[in-house]
Parts: structure tokens; C-alpha cells; sequence
């Protein structure tokens, strides 16, 4: 997953770099939020975790060994905030000292393993376990925690090689770092890591977060109970913005009705003919059928967004009530 | 009394330890394979030490002067689009090994894994259209004419280089610098916060290798038998969320220990010294060479 130097161009390295400062910022302020003066040591001793936990070997099935990450590990123990702390330190050591994963693109690797899988491994973990939940929930919820977010930075590293290409070729096309295409590089990363990596994550991740209640029920990261009212201005905010979207002409790509697929491919597929208008939804196309003024179909645009929102949060409020007791 | 079965090694007085850990084959089990991942480290960690103490060019600069100069360097080596460009830094970079009583067998150790892993993977260049066009070469091979992509080996030579490069140039980084005048150096471009944290990390770091290494080995020296997955799989769960719990608690003893001392949460560190005509000229000649890879 450790990217090394001359695969990413340099304004791919300096994007990212520009990308991660402030989240190395904003996660330096909230680690000292949590951890007050604890912070410094804590960190340390969670980046020598991380360091760590990379050189042992997990026994898996057919007698070999793998190893793991670690990341969601540490997000789940310490938070996330102080995760991407963590991780970002045992990673520069990494490409420092041990040239393991690139200097230049240090700013890559921490965006894929300390900060998205950081954040995606913690609030699914969060999410799987609301409420009071028992050592199975924990355990399921762990694993899925450690494959999903391992799988989503094995992406990302397949999109930032895969489009070097075409960001970062001569004028004939030559590629100048990363030479293979999305096409090449997305089943080359995925492949391996849906198959092996992400069950080796997914099963250390488990057994050491179990293991870690067990021995100490408080390890676990508790936040205080968060502000919700930026949230949700923010969102009111992206209601209100969504009619920007009508400026856009055209349908976006594979987004197409019948009639575009006549005019691109010159004819409609049956099963799309037989089953294309089944379901029309509530609100076709974020509009109301036969409304053709500007004004209107904008206030029916967010009029679908505030009702999309607001399904989605009624539904995960239904999913906490559930596991709640 | 139950009735105690040995196994049939167990009777037998030999030398060599017993088998277990491993696969039925001598293979290494995951607990060789963890202990020689440790041991591995260690030794880099030592022989760096010892390389980067030796008297010579790079180690004569000051730290902030000579990581500053090999960036630059690396900046070019990335930024160049020409093969001739990259062979010209790796030249320099070579004669900077010799010039600082670096082994090229040190240097080539470091760079190995990557060049290797880079040279394989990239392969596959050879036999495909770039940009659209597939220009073919004709080499002869055994008596037999073998086509390759044209393009596809001049993109795999570039890419091959300019990796086998920037690598060279962050190994030769790593065999220079010592661990404290590489944190004190990272000092002039970091925040102090993160650098203490670095070298805090580095430092747990063999705390926490030794308590993995004697948990490895207390396991080795108590198994007589093949161990089920399982029974592995909970053992290293077991080890790895001892070493967990170890860590957090540490962390607010050290804590404690730091308030006791006067720590209030600010990092102050002793300032840095000049650098001296050597180091600016240093700088001054490799961010020439950066601007010069720019025009090529």
C-alpha cells in the first residue's frame, strides 16, 4: 500500500501534501482536545503501535502468515483525529528512516492510510455498534471496520496511480511515473486486496479490539457528545445550494433514459425497454412531472433534496433506536 | 496420574531446537517469520548508526543542509522527463556514496526491494501500444527476432530509473544521517510538536520491539507441537492487545512524568546552530541542478 517516490507526479505530490496540512492541523488541535496532556506521549506511543503491529505476522489459513495495517486499530482505540496523528508519524518514520513508501509522496500514503482509513474504519465501527453492544456485535463490527477501510485506501492508491497517465505524460502520451492506466490499476489493487489483504485486516483488526476489551473495557475511544448544530447548517446550506446542479446541460454520463441510449447506441436494449419506467419514484429527476418553469422545477430540486436528507437521517435515527436498550 | 505421551523427537538428544512453530517442511512459522522481521530492523537501525558515524562528505554537512540538498536532488530526479537526466543524478548520487564511505552494497540493500518490485510490475511496458501507437523493436534473442513496444520500453526504462533514483537518494539520506541529527534537522521544517512526537515514537519503538520479541520468544521456548490456527491466531490477538494496553498505560505514566518535570504541553528544544560555508554551498549547487532538470 506504501506508495514509493517517482510512481505520483510532483503536482500529485504537492496536492496531496497541500490536502493533508490542514487535516494534519485540525487533527493536531482536536488530538489535544482529547487527549490534553497526554497528547504527546499517547501519540508517540500509538505511532510506535502502529510501527509495530506492520512487523508481526498473522497466522491465516493454508499455514503462511500476513500482516496487517493497523490503522483502524488505532482510530478505534485512540479516535480517529489522533489515529491520523498517529499513523502520519509511524509513516514518515517509515519513508524517513527505513525508506519504506516515498518521501515526496508521504503526502499520498498518509492520505490514503492515516487519514481515509482512519475516518472510514472508525465510524463504521461507530456505526455497527450503537448502542449497547455485546462481544459478537464488537468483533463483526471490527472486521468489517478493518476490510471496508482497507479496501477504500487500496482504491484510492489505484485511482492516484491509474490517472497519472493521463495527468502526467508528454505530448504523445507517454506516461512520465505511474505508466498504467485506471483500467490496469484498479484490478491490480483491488483484486489482492478484496481477496487476501483485506481478510488478514479484517481478522487482526477484530481479534485485537477484542482482545483489548477484555483485558481493558475503558481503552476504547469515548468522545464527548458531539456539537450537532454546525452539521446541520452545513446541510441546510447544501439544500439550498443543489439547484447549482441545473446549470449543468445534458444527463450525466450513464445516467441515460431511453431516448438517450437510442441517440448513442442507435437502439434500446429490451430489458431496459421492459422495465425502464416501472418505477418512476416520487419525485422523478428531483422534479415534479409536467413543471416546466425555472423557478419551480429549482424549488422542487431542493424540495427533493431536504426530503432525500431527510430520509436518510430518519433512517440511521431508526437504526440507532433499534440497537438502542 | 495421566498417562504423559512424548513425542518421538522429544526421546531422541539432538543439537538443533525442536520443530514446532513451523510448517511440517522447515519452512518459517509466523512467529520465525515476526522474530526475523524484528531482528531485521534492529540490524538496520545498527548498521544505519554505524554508517551515518563514519567520517565522510555528507556526514561532514549539517543535517538541515544536507536533507535539504538531497530533496533537491529528488525534486529533479522527479521532475525530469529524460532517461539521460536521471542517469546523471544516480551518477551523482553513486559519487556521493563514494565520497562518504558509503558501501554501494549498503546503498544497493536499501534500493533492492523497490527497484526489483518496480522492474517486475512494469514488465508488461513492453508489449503494449502507448499513446496510442505501437512502434515495434526487433531484438534479436536466442537466433529468434523478438517484437517489443517501442514506446513501451522507453516509458519502463524512465520509469525504472527515475524510481531506482529517488530511492537511491532517500537510502542515501538514511545511511547519513544519524537518528538524532535527522530529527533536529526535520526540526527546521516541521513543527517542533511533530518532530518531539517522532522522536518519541522512535524511541518507544524498541520498548515496545523488546516486550514483542520476549512475548515471541516465551512462545517458541514453550511449544513442543504444531499449534492450531486458532490457538496462533488468539496468541497473537493476545500479544498484540497486551502490547496495546502496555502502550496507553506507558503513555500516561510518561505523561505523568513529563508534568513532574515541568511539562505543561509546549515543546522547547535547544536552538540550532549556523550553517557554515560547506552546507550553502552544498544547497546552493543542488537547487542549481533542480532548475537545471526544470529545462529538461
Amino acid at each position: 500500500m506504501h506508495i514509493p517516490d517517482g510512481y505520483l507526479s510532483p503536482k500529485t505530490c504537492v496536492l496531496f501534501y497541500a490536502g493533508m496540512a490542514p487535516v494534519w492541523y485540525l487533527a493536531s488541535r482536536k488530538a489535544s482536545m482529547s487527549l490534553k496532556v497526554r497528547q504527546l506521549p499517547m501519540l508517540a506511543l500509538g505511532a510506535a503501535f502502529t510501527f509495530l503491529i506492520m512487523m508481526f505476522n498473522i497466522p491465516i489459513p493454508g499455514g503462511s502468515s500476513g500482516h496487517m495495517v493497523g490503522t483502524v486499530v488505532v482510530s478505534i482505540v485512540l479516535g480517529p483525529w489522533a489515529g491520523v496523528v498517529a499513523l502520519s508519524i509511524a509513516l514518515a518514520l517509515q519513508a524517513f528512516l527505513f525508506a519504506d513508501g516515498g518521501v515526496l509522496a508521504l503526502g499520498a500514503n498518509c492520505f490514503n492510510m492515516a487519514f481515509l482509513m482512519s475516518f472510514t474504519g472508525y465510524y463504521i465501527y461507530r456505526a455497527l455498534t450503537i448502542g449497547k453492544s455485546g462481544h459478537v456485535r464488537r468483533f463483526a463490527a471490527s472486521a468489517v471496520a478493518g476490510y471496508i477501510a482497507l479496501n477504500i485506501a487500496a482504491f484510492a492508491v489505484a485511482l492516484e496511480l491509474g490517472v497519472q497517465p493521463a495527468i502526467a505524460g508528454t505530448a504523445a502520451g507517454i506516461p512520465l511515473y505511474a505508466p498504467y492506466p485506471l483500467p490496469v490499476t484498479i484490478p491490480a489493487m483491488m483484486l489482492p486486496h478484496m481477496l487476501f489483504f483485506g481478510p488478514v485486516e479484517a481478522m487482526g483488526t477484530a481479534l485485537v479490539v477484542s482482545y483489548a476489551v477484555r483485558s481493558n473495557e475503558d481503552i476504547l475511544y469515548n468522545p464527548e457528545r458531539a456539537r450537532l448544530k454546525p452539521l446541520w447548517i452545513i446541510i441546510a446550506v447544501m439544500i439550498i445550494l443543489t439547484p447549482i446542479g441545473l446549470i449543468a446541460s445534458g444527463t450525466p454520463w450513464g445516467e441515460w433514459g431511453k431516448d438517450e441510449v437510442l441517440k448513442i447506441a442507435g437502439f434500446v436494449p429490451s430489458g431496459m425497454d421492459r422495465f425502464g419506467d416501472v418505477w418512476r419514484g416520487f419525485l422523478p429527476d428531483y422534479g415534479m412531472p409536467g413543471v416546466e418553469n425555472r423557478f419551480a422545477s429549482a424549488v422542487f430540486y431542493v424540495l427533493s433534496a431536504a426530503v432525500g436528507s431527510g430520509a436518510v437521517v430518519f433512517a440511521i435515527y431508526l437504526w440507532g433506536r433499534l440497537w438502542r436498550r | 496420574m495421566a498417562k504423559i505421551i512424548l513425542p518421538l523427537w522429544f526421546k531422541e538428544a539432538k543439537d538443533e531446537p525442536c520443530p514446532m512453530g513451523g510448517k511440517l517442511d522447515g519452512a518459517p512459522g509466523f512467529i520465525e517469520k515476526s522474530l526475523l522481521n524484528i531482528a531485521s530492523f534492529m540490524k538496520g537501525v545498527l548498521d544505519t548508526e554505524e554508517s551515518a558515524s563514519q567520517r565522510g562528505f555528507l556526514q561532514g554537512l549539517d543535517a538541515r543542509a544536507r536533507m535539504m540538498g538531497i530533496f533537491a536532488l529528488m525534486l529533479a530526479s522527479s521532475v525530469t522527463g529524460r532517461i539521460l537526466a536521471l542517469a546523471g543524478i544516480l551518477s551523482i548520487a553513486v559519487l556521493l556514496a563514494y565520497l562518504s564511505s558509503i558501501s554501494l552494497l549498503a546503498l544497493a540493500k536499501r534500493v533492492l526491494p523497490v527497484f526489483v518490485f518496480t522492474s517486475v510490475i512494469s514488465l508488461p511496458l513492453f508489449f503494449m501500444a502507448i499513446g496510442g501507437t505501437f512502434e515495434l523493436w526487433a531484438l534479436p534473442f536466442a537466433g529468434l527476432n523478438v517484437w517489443i513496444s517501442r514506446d513501451g520500453g522507453l516509458v519502463y526504462f524512465l520509469f525504472v530509473a527515475r524510481v531506482l533514483t529517488m530511492a537511491s537518494l532517500v537510502g542515501l539520506m538514511a545511511l547519513t544521517t544519524r537518528q538524532v541529527d535527522f530529527f533536529k534537522g526535520l526540526g527546521y521544517f516541521m513543527p517542533r510538536f511533530f518532530v518531539t512526537a517522532l522522536f518519541m515514537t522512535f524511541r518507544y519503538l524498541f520498548i515496545l520491539l523488546k516486550t514483542a520479541e520476549d512475548a515471541a520468544f516465551a512462545r517458541k521456548s514453550r511449544t513442543i507441537s504444531h499449534a492450531r490456527q486458532k490457538e496462533s491466531q488468539e496468541w497473537f490477538a493476545s500479544r498484540v492487545a497486551l502490547i496495546l494496553d502496555k502502550s496507553v498505560k506507558t503513555a500516561g505514566e510518561v505523561a505523568l512524568a513529563m508534568a513532574s518535570r515541568g511539562f505543561t504541553g509546549s515543546v522547547k528544544t535547544f536552538g540550532y546552530g549556523a550553517m557554515g560555508r560547506k552546507d550553502y554551498l552544498w544547497v546552493g549547487l543542488t537547487v542549481f541542478l533542480f532548475f537545471l532538470s526544470l529545462g529538461m
